[in-house]
């Protein structure tokens, strides 16, 4: 396995408000890593500085390259799409797609081309003239027919409706089967990518919370599912969050006390999504 | 192909202003020279009143003087507009974070916007004046008598000559423009209104320092920063003017303009105004 990003002890500050806090982590090929955080947590400015778009402490390494200093050359490999529009608005996609390819020198137009003949976008469209799905499509035919390593997702289907959303995960999928690659999404929708990743990092006020490989996060926890007999017992255990229903609550305290309450009631393993709005709502 | 020539289709692209209005100007040149040819009073007469410092052009000496007044009029103007907005367009539209993840260096994309604001517009532009007097030409190959009325010594030497002495003056224009574009470049890097910042703040500068240190010559220093291109435009003696500048305040501007270029360069790279990080690689 090849490692593709390097992050360590980055920090960004802007003004008096630290945004990113002393971050570390690293990406091998075929890691996909989930960058999970309410608004403000931090996810943008981390984003921005493996980008190299704006400046940092600490050091950060994308396919041995420093992203500020090396961003052209970084560019070879390294792609990004968000969900803010950032394709030029007044270019046609034949425009769009001939700058591309006189510019990138891995650029596939062949392949582009193919990519976007599945879709309903027209060579001809300007790209102000198409739906949010389809700049969302022909961005990711122009980063997935450029031979990227590292693929950088911002909320990618912020506003996408199912079946693109559908489409979008599917191509991403094929892309990190085609080669040693990894990818970095940052999203609010955790349910809906937690089957893609590998690892998580969880950030609160530009802090991490929890980091490291999903099934490892996963198994610090355990969710149980006890009568209201057993709630002074749980309530000492400092559970991370209790969710009442019917006759019984729902704990997620963890895993080391899982001995411990194997009589109270049904334990499970939480989902990430249970796990991330526990950890969001500690100490509020 | 080198990308270098994708980056300049893209910047003609998205400034079609930069062709659309020398082409509206060319085709209006070419009905008046063919309305002229054709009429039958061949004593039209043509004169531009001086105004202020402008030296008077007169058409008697030739129609291709005033297409190529016109020509260098037109392209220092589009440079000036292409300059103000070069930066900052993208960063207003919400594109910058689409052409900074191509494989594009900083320095690139400015020696790129240099190039096309300082040399691809006179370039353009100067196809208006060769396509004028090629007219003309043509128009005097099978109508002597009408075409001699407005322009004298008609023939393809002095068509060539007329175009070169063209293009040297755009040249001598552009260089002295890179000050200011370095200037505007910097600026738009931290505004949306550059020019007008620009502007202001100059003139601002030039008014306190004539009132505050009238001897200190900084006024000179000024004049050579915004007004030299003009003056160049508006004289007929480009050679003159350069000759009279002193060069150690010429010196000084180019490295003002040196340490504006990399400001500008620093604060894309950075995306932020570190002075640390300007001299840093």
């Amino acid at each position: 396995m090849m490692q593709l990003v390097d992050v360590q002890n980055v920090s960004k500050s802007y003004q008096t408000k630290l945004a990113v806090n002393n971050i570390s982590f690293t990406l091998n090929s075929g890691q996909v890593l989930g960058l999970l955080g309410h608004n403000g947590a931090g996810k943008s400015s981390l984003i921005n500085a493996l980008l190299g778009a704006k400046s940092y402490r600490g050091e950060i390494s994308v396919c041995g390259l420093s992203p500020v200093n090396e961003r052209a050359s970084l560019m070879l490999h390294l792609g990004y799409i968000s969900d803010v529009d950032v394709l030029p608005q007044w270019m046609t996609v034949k425009q769009i797609l001939r700058y591309t390819n006189g510019v990138q020198p891995s650029f596939d137009l062949v392949k582009a081309q193919q990519l976007l003949a599945n879709t309903d976008i027209q060579q001809t469209s300007k790209i102000s003239a198409l739906s949010k799905g389809m700049k969302v499509q022909l961005h990711l035919a122009l980063t997935i027919a450029t031979d990227t390593k590292v693929l950088i997702l911002d909320e990618p289907t912020l506003g996408l409706d199912l079946i693109y959303r559908d489409t979008f995960y599917r191509h991403l999928i094929e892309w990190m089967h085609d080669g040693d690659r990894t990818l970095i999404i940052a999203s609010h929708e955790v349910s809906e990518i937690e089957h893609l990743l590998t690892d998580v990092l969880i950030l609160k006020q530009g802090n991490s919370i929890s980091q490291g490989g999903l099934e490892n996060v996963l198994q610090q926890y355990i969710v149980v599912e006890a009568t209201h007999e057993f709630t002074k017992q749980l309530q000492a255990l400092k559970p991370l969050a209790s969710k009442p229903g019917l006759g019984s609550n729902k704990w997620l305290i963890s895993s080391e006390y899982q001995q411990q309450v194997s009589e109270f009631g049904k334990i499970s393993n939480p989902t990430l999504q249970e796990l991330f709005i526990a950890l969001q709502q500690e100490n509020h | 192909m080198h990308p270098v020539i994708f980056m300049l289709e893209k910047e003609l692209l998205h400034h079609k202003i930069v062709v659309r209005l020398p082409l509206f100007v060319l085709t209006f040149s070419l009905l008046i020279i063919g309305l002229l040819t054709v009429s039958s009073n061949a004593d039209v007469e043509f004169s531009l009143k001086s105004i202020g410092s402008v030296d008077r052009l007169d058409v008697q000496q030739g129609f291709s003087t005033v297409i190529s007044f016109a020509a260098t009029l037109i392209s220092y103007l589009l440079s000036i507009l292409y300059l103000s907005k070069a930066m900052s367009k993208e960063r207003q539209e919400g594109s910058l974070a689409f052409w900074r993840s191509m494989p594009v260096s900083d320095l690139l994309t400015h020696i790129v916007k240099l190039g096309f604001a300082l040399l691809v517009i006179p370039l353009i532009c100067s196809i208006l004046v060769l396509s004028a007097d090629l007219l003309l030409w043509v128009i005097s190959v099978f109508n002597p008598y009408q075409v001699n009325i407005l322009m004298a010594n008609i023939s393809l030497f002095s068509l060539l000559q007329n175009y070169i002495s063209f293009l040297f003056n755009m040249l001598l224009i552009a260089a002295a423009l890179l000050p200011f574009a370095c200037l505007i470049f910097a600026v738009s890097q931290v505004s949306n209104s550059p020019l007008l910042v620009v502007l202001v703040g100059i003139y601002a500068l030039k008014v306190a320092f004539s009132l505050l240190l009238p001897e200190s010559g900084l006024d000179q220093f000024f004049y050579q920063f915004i007004d030299l291109p003009t003056s160049l435009i508006l004289t007929t003696d480009a050679k003159h003017i350069i000759s009279q500048l002193p060069i150690v305040s010429t010196a000084i501007m180019y490295i003002v303009a040196t340490l504006f270029f990399m400001l500008s360069l620093s604060l894309q790279k950075h995306g932020e105004l570190d002075l640390r990080n300007i001299f840093k690689r």
